[in-house]
């Protein structure tokens, strides 16, 4: 309790440089996210074309969408994102920029949470906006719909940052789509499992402050762990590659 | 023993088809382990095998060579 | 002790030592299953409720237990040659993760299999079974990955993160699918609920379990052995080696 010993913050402290060279980069990052359009409407068409296929292949029944959409949207969705993966470092890596990046002076593991956050805003969060317009057409009383949105904010992060990790380990791999998707289905479990399952606690009335609490910790665990086996995976992968 | 015949044993009280193929399906496997490890290893060493006769043909060309061409 | 783990690096001493246990292993592992499962199979009662069905139990069990043990293995593994740098790390991985798949491969069979008679159905999504076919996905991935890079330092390195990522994603699996069954199957039905075995039983199962250890260790130190003959094929004592065979 002693403010004395704490070094004084200065504006050449590591700390201010750190967090300039975060918000450039992800301002960076946001633009370079945006600009390849296909990148945003890819996963959002691909989502809609897959929660429309359920209705089509099992049933258009109001009991069945209204009971099986939270899962349908939940699969639909972290399909997506699976999809999504491939356009994180595969650019990147296949110009050289990557290993600029592993060699830069600013910590890798900032810099991939960066890119990722960036990421996640231009591909992710547009499905997150369709995800009212989905519930609409499986039925979804509105307050469900709402907890599915949450469900999906919280969650959706997680499920981009530990594929980020699939995604480093095999950015090398030509045509690693189906490779992704077998190394990420075990990690997507634990968050589907909890993702859906508050939604549907709270269609029978009970109380979804404990799954939104393993949500949350799922999150925050994610966020400070991920970015580190990220970045190692990146380094092995430049060097090696 | 509790089964007083090869009947009774492979019948197992009924529960004889779900017993047996499990066993049946460790079996294989561990069978299909042994063999795969067997082949890994008769590949690495044949491969290398062959290789150190090619390497020993091409050092005594070389030899001869060096030999009758100087 | 810690000469011996740096000895544990040296390839060709590992290759030594490991020809000398081979034999060992391969006989223990067998006298002991043959024991065990015809104590199991034969003379062990029948189960009250299950009747002879149970018999799977030891196949099953060891199997399960291995499956597992064997991926968190291969996890330490990956940390050891991830910090020491040690090749031979790796090389456990190669070895390993056929025979931890296998295993869970047959965990699975069985524990379905059992299942039939116990429930009525082939297939059931209960805890236990679909946290295995969660972790036969998970040694899948691995194997896939290694298929898939060609460096072997690269093949070395991503296979290290990846168990060690699996290794911690492995409770969490358990204790999601857990409370997710609990959500839809109304009566808990756990299948090694053994409230008390008598010693008929898990004697033999025990015996089946120390002789399953075996087999794997039997299987995996062939295996490493074949590794250290591919990747040290360019040292004088694997080419003297090869050639007297």
């Amino acid at each position: 309790m002693q403010p004395e010993s704490r070094t004084p913050v200065t504006l050449t402290d590591a700390g201010s440089g750190l967090t300039r060279a975060g918000m450039t980069t992800f301002h960076r990052e946001l633009l370079i996210a945006f600009r390849e359009k296909q990148d945003v409407i890819n996963p959002l068409v691909f989502f809609l074309l897959i929660v429309s296929l359920f209705p089509l292949g099992i049933s258009p029944e109001t009991e069945f969408l209204r009971e099986a959409g939270a899962g349908i949207i939940w699969v639909a969705a972290l399909l997506a994102i699976l999809l999504s993966l491939n356009m994180l470092f595969r650019n990147d890596y296949a110009d050289g920029y990557l290993e600029q990046w592993v060699l830069s002076p600013q910590p890798l593991a900032m810099m991939v949470l960066v890119r990722v956050s960036a990421v996640w805003v231009a591909s992710v969060v547009p499905l997150l906006l369709l995800v009212p317009l989905l519930g609409l057409m499986l039925h979804l009383p509105a307050d469900r719909i709402g907890v599915l949105a949450l469900t999906l904010l919280m969650g959706s992060p997680v499920l981009l940052l530990i594929g980020a990790i699939g995604a480093a380990l095999t950015v090398s791999v030509r045509n690693s789509g189906m490779l992704l998707a077998l190394l990420m289905t075990p990690f997507y479990v634990p968050v589907l499992i909890f993702g859906t399952g508050a939604v549907t606690a709270f269609g029978e009335g009970a109380s979804i402050t404990g799954h939104l609490a393993i949500l949350g910790a799922m999150l925050v665990l994610t966020i400070v762990l991920a970015p580190f086996a990220i970045a190692a995976g990146l380094r092995m992968s430049v060097a090696n590659g | 023993m509790q089964f007083d015949s090869l009947q009774s044993l492979i019948a197992m009280n009924g529960y004889g088809a779900y017993v047996w193929s499990s066993y049946l399906v460790f079996l294989v496997v561990i069978a299909a382990l042994v063999l795969g490890t067997r082949l890994q290893y008769r590949r690495i060493v044949l491969d290398q095998q062959r290789l150190a006769r090619i390497e020993t043909r091409k050092a005594s060309e070389r030899k001869t060579q060096n030999e009758s061409g100087s | 002790m810690w000469q011996w783990f740096h000895k544990l690096g040296s390839p060709k001493w590992f290759f030594g030592i490991a020809g000398r246990l081979i034999p060992w292993l391969g006989f223990g592992a067998l006298m002991l299953l043959g024991v065990g499962i015809v104590w199991g199979l034969l003379f062990a009662p029948a189960d009250y409720q299950q009747g002879d069905s149970y018999r799977i139990i030891f196949i099953h069990v060891p199997s399960a237990y291995l499956g597992q043990s064997l991926y968190v293995a291969m996890a330490l593994a990956g940390a050891v040659g991830l910090i020491w740098r040690m090749k031979m790390a790796d090389t456990f991985i190669a070895a390993t993760a056929p025979v931890g798949a296998a295993l869970t491969f047959v965990a699975l069979f069985t524990g379905a299999v059992w299942g039939k008679p116990t429930w009525g159905t082939w297939w059931i999504w209960d805890a236990r079974l679909t946290s295995m076919l969660l972790l036969f996905f998970l040694y899948l991935g691995v194997m896939a990955l290694r298929r898939a890079l060609e460096d072997p330092e690269n093949r070395a390195r991503a296979s290290a993160i990846l168990t060690l990522v699996g290794v911690v994603n492995i409770p969490i699996i358990k204790f999601s699918v857990e409370w997710w069954n609990t959500l839809h199957q109304p009566a808990s039905i756990r299948m090694t609920e053994a409230p008390a075995m008598p010693a008929s039983m898990w004697v033999p199962l025990l015996i089946c379990a120390i002789g399953f250890h075996l087999l794997a260790g039997w299987l995996i130190l062939m295996r490493m052995r074949n590794e250290i003959l591919h990747r040290e094929r360019r040292a004088r004592w694997v080419r003297n080696w090869v050639l007297s065979q």
